[in-house]
């Protein structure tokens, strides 16, 4: 049965490890159903080590890590193929994706991940995709692009406004071949 | 030749003023749902009355810069609770909850999750 709800600090308590990507991805083997929650730092770790995740800080004893944004998608079809014995899933990663490739994803049921980083900060963050909503403004007809995303923080989703001036380099990765259960 | 220009460029003027002030005033309207233009903005509610995850009616507690405490809300929770949609919501429950202006209308929406892995979570 699904839980989702391994925030970073349950994450960091259990495996002394945090890096946002590999906490994403982590999310989106939840929503496949494939977490073993009898095993969550070899889980864990297994994504960090298939991804390439290296330590780049350490902080009271928890080792934060980062992710080469080219290697999430190779590197989640390798953790369903070596650790969970899910072949046939194939990665797409497109940058400077579109609103629309993470619609057709979620409309499949299919999981992605959004990267990307804030102009200016210097920063990055990858989060899960699970959903998506579209408003329109009912006097002028504006859109207003939204997606649901787990952060990878905090136990709620956090609606992110696509179409955001301050978001840059935003990657979109999804995986086919297997949908959430 | 010489009399028509005046008029032109006067209707020109008007236009891209009013085009400005249209531009301007959108805008602004259209920013009451962002937060610094980024985020939506998030207010904390209290559940007044819940029936099959949409929220009937719920009382502002925090509702941050436009929504003051103790206004009245209607918030459908039934898409995008996150990590919490395994948690039983109840009246009396003071949670999170997203801000959308009466001035936008959800016109699609989707999830990976369906009202069945809900239900699921719950158990």
């Amino acid at each position: 049965m699904k839980r989702l709800k391994k925030i970073e600090s349950y994450i960091e308590e259990k495996t002394g490890h945090y890096a946002c990507t590999v906490q994403a991805l982590y999310i989106c083997s939840e929503l496949l159903g494939v977490a073993d929650y009898s095993k969550v730092k070899t889980d864990y770790m297994n994504i960090w080590k298939a991804t390439g995740t290296t330590i780049i800080d350490t902080e009271s004893g928890i080792n934060y890590g980062s992710t080469p944004t080219s290697n999430v998608g190779t590197g989640f079809v390798k953790h369903l193929k070596d650790n969970k014995k899910k072949t046939g899933v194939t990665s797409t990663q497109k940058t400077s994706a579109p609103f629309s490739f993470f619609t057709s994803a979620v409309k499949k049921r299919h999981v992605s991940t959004l990267s990307f980083s804030v102009k200016g900060s210097g920063s990055g963050h990858s989060v899960a995709v699970e959903g998506y909503a579209t408003y329109k403004h009912k006097s002028s007809g504006k859109k207003l692009n939204v997606l649901l995303v787990a952060d990878g923080w905090k136990a709620q989703v956090r609606y992110l406004n696509f179409n955001a001036a301050k978001y840059d380099r935003m990657t979109g990765t999804k995986w086919s071949g297997i949908t959430v259960q | 030749m010489k009399k028509y220009i005046i008029p032109i460029v006067t209707v020109l003027c008007i236009c891209l003023l009013a085009s400005i002030l249209i531009k301007t005033y959108f805008n602004k309207t259209i920013d009451r749902g962002v937060d610094g233009g980024d985020h939506l903005y998030h207010i904390q509610i209290k559940i007044k009355d819940i029936e099959n995850y949409k929220i009937l009616s719920a009382e502002v507690i925090d509702g941050g810069e436009f929504l003051a405490a103790g206004e009245q809300c209607n918030i459908d929770i039934s898409e995008g609770t996150g990590y919490e949609y395994y948690k039983t919501f109840n009246a009396g429950d003071v949670i999170e909850a997203y801000f959308f202006p009466n001035n936008l209308e959800k016109t699609e929406a989707g999830n990976v999750l369906t009202l069945d892995d809900f239900s699921e979570l719950k158990k």
